[in-house]
């Protein structure tokens, strides 16, 4: 729901709440004043009466259908009272019983005592409840039609640097190498939004160049101290003045040297990849590049005990770059015999026109499968592997929008990873 | 053999003129495209050693101006970047091989023999281990002028072994060789000792000389003795 949509909403749900209660008190003090009039009058004709009582004109020649007056014979302890009484009473006019007002006085006039009590007719309580909600309802409705009218204007007008923002922010790729430029706001808080994006963006461009200049120059910067290291210790290797132990340590050295410049080059790798540097998009027979990195290394698979079967359809065609497909491949590969059984291993390659799935038998996981796909997590068993394998082709399959799934059977232990290719 | 090498870092310049010359070959230096260019025009040599990452520009240009001039060289990159694209870039331009820093000494060496017999001395030579005769031509071992059947793998591993010849090779080295980006998946390293083995059992058996010799005990190193 749209933030503007949200605060009219809102709004009218308060109005509605503010208007109805605004309604019943519009009704009660209606009615009170209704009371309070007619009382009024009726207090006034009491008087008038009283007047002509008091002027010799006898009190039941002034009685009719709404005035009764009464002597009262036994006076003793009589007093002044006045008393007025909702009731209802037969309208001559209407024909009908309705709502009345009743008035109730007790007076002296002339040392007599009199009795009164008179009727007026007033509006019905429903009258005046249908009046006050018709009067409710019509400006609650006039309220919705102008809250939406001005929601409108709102949207379109007030808020329309904060959806240019919005606009700008979601066509926003640190790749381009572009900040956001906005346009000029004339409200406060739009102009610090603008300002925090403008430099915001201009920060995150800068700081990606950076990290991109500095993982480009990390392989030279990183890899000529190694080949120094490493040439220095092939020197000292030939020198045979030296015992088995310290050929044993020069060789240590040389292993770790390796696994140094292995770990940089797969991040080297998954830079490159970010960067979306693999981009020379070309048609690829997958069944032909995957039998080919299979043939390369029929050795290996011979060497580790695995068992290898392939059902690839020979007409699977996609469009990408064929070095990425190849790392991807690779990758795919290496970890299958990496992270397979040390005898009889198995590892199943199936190739359909829409998906690829690669399945190798293992030895049980210590680690879930989500925690694996990270960068340099790896199953505690695997001192050898650097980690990066995994996150590699994740990567590859993200950018070429491949679907991905990693899963491990626990019961016949079994990795299956299973790429979908559209 | 005659090799020029184009490295900037003095380091690793001296690193393998070193080893280059305990192994006997000519080796000098430039240190820049420029100076490159001017040694080239200078003075003949058999391989061109080139790092792509140069202080004036990229070791590219040189392959460009050696092809545009008709030089006789074969050129070997040996550069920082380990990329399967920027491999295909080199050897698309006219390189003949590409190596990645940091290498073992003893894969240089291999590349060097291997580039030097095939472009400079034409590719038919028949190479001699006491009775054993590799025909690098025909990839075809021969003991006593009978065929021996090796592997693709075995065939490899010998070259190797032959090319650095009276020097310590270390598995590792053998592995990176053999399996390159695949080593890891190896998970040991006795695998290049069982090739070795196999290697061996089948020269033995055809009446060669038994010319790998295993240094140390601990099998970590071989040697030509031959």
């Amino acid at each position: 729901m749209k933030l503007v949509q949200k605060l009219t909403l809102f709004y009218l749900l308060l109005s509605l709440v503010v208007l109805s209660l605004g309604g019943v008190f519009y009704y009660i003090t209606f009615t009170q004043l209704i009371d309070k009039e007619t009382d009024y009058e009726l207090n006034g004709e009491v008087g008038r009466l009283s007047k002509f009582i008091e002027k010799g004109i006898p009190y039941d020649s002034l009685t009719d259908q709404r005035v009764q007056i009464s002597l009262i014979v036994d006076s003793a302890d009589m007093h002044h009272s006045r008393a007025f009484k909702d009731t209802t009473a037969y309208h001559g006019p209407s024909k009908a019983i309705i709502h009345h007002r009743k008035i109730k006085k007790t007076v002296q006039i002339n040392q007599d005592w009199y009795h009164f009590q008179i009727y007026e007719s007033v509006i019905e309580p429903l009258d005046t409840f249908y009046g006050t909600f018709k009067a409710t309802l019509v400006v609650s409705i006039a309220l919705i039609l102008f809250s939406l009218i001005y929601s409108f204007f709102v949207s379109k007008w007030l808020l329309q640097p904060f959806h240019k923002a919005l606009k700008l922010i979601q066509n926003f790729n640190v790749q381009t190498s572009t900040p956001i430029v906005t346009e000029p706001a004339s409200t406060s808080e739009f102009k610090k939004l603008n300002d925090f994006i403008e430099n915001m963006t201009h920060r995150t461009v800068t700081d990606y160049n950076n990290l991109k200049e500095f993982s480009e120059n990390i392989a030279h910067e990183i890899r000529t101290p190694l080949a120094i290291a490493s040439g220095k210790l092939d020197l000292l290797m030939q020198n045979s003045e030296l015992s088995e132990q310290q050929i044993d340590w020069t060789i240590q050295s040389q292993k770790a040297l390796n696994k140094v410049s292995k770990i940089q080059q797969s991040l080297v790798t998954l830079s490159r990849i970010e960067n979306k540097e693999f981009n020379h998009i070309a048609d690829i027979q997958l069944s032909h590049m995957i039998r080919h990195i299979c043939e390369e290394n029929a050795d290996i698979f011979e060497l580790r005990h695995i068992h290898i079967e392939t059902e690839l359809a020979t007409d699977t065609v996609i469009q990408n770059d064929p070095v990425l497909i190849e790392i991807l491949l690779t990758n795919l590969l290496q970890n299958a015999i990496k992270h397979n059984l040390s005898t009889a291993g198995n590892i199943t390659i199936s190739l359909s026109h829409t998906k690829l799935k690669i399945t190798n038998s293992g030895y049980d996981l210590h680690a879930t499968t989500e925690i694996l796909m990270q960068r340099f997590k790896k199953d505690s068993s695997n001192n050898d592997s650097i980690g990066l394998g995994l996150s590699i082709i994740k990567k590859i399959c993200d950018l070429s929008n491949y679907g991905f799934d990693y899963s491990f059977d626990q019961s016949l232990k079994q990795h299956e990873i299973t790429i979908e290719l559209s | 053999m005659k090799v020029l090498l184009t490295e900037d870092n003095v380091d690793l310049q001296n690193n393998i003129l070193t080893y280059l010359q305990n192994e006997g070959i000519l080796c000098e230096c430039a240190t820049s495209i420029q100076a490159c260019q001017d040694r080239l025009v200078a003075f003949e040599y058999d391989i061109l050693i080139l790092d792509r990452m140069l202080p004036d520009g990229d070791g590219i240009e040189i392959i460009q101006f050696v092809k545009s001039r008709n030089i006789n060289i074969s050129i070997l990159i040996a550069s920082a970047k380990n990329e399967l694209d920027d491999k295909v870039e080199g050897l698309n331009l006219g390189a003949d091989d590409y190596i990645t820093k940091p290498y073992f000494m003893t894969e240089l060496i291999a590349r060097l023999k291997a580039l030097y017999r095939r472009n400079t001395l034409g590719g038919n030579q028949k190479l001699q281990i006491g009775n054993i005769t590799i025909d690098t031509d025909k990839q075809e071992v021969c003991i006593n002028n009978t065929l021996i059947p090796l592997t693709k793998k075995e065939y490899d591993l010998l070259l190797y072994i032959y090319a650095n010849k009276n020097r310590i090779i270390t598995k590792l080295a053998i592995a990176e060789h053999l399996w390159g980006d695949f080593t890891d998946t190896l998970g040991s390293l006795d695998f290049v000792y069982q090739h070795i083995k196999n290697l061996r059992k089948k020269i033995i058996s055809a009446g060669g000389n038994d010319f790998i010799q295993t240094v140390y005990g601990s099998g970590y190193k071989y040697a030509i003795d031959a």
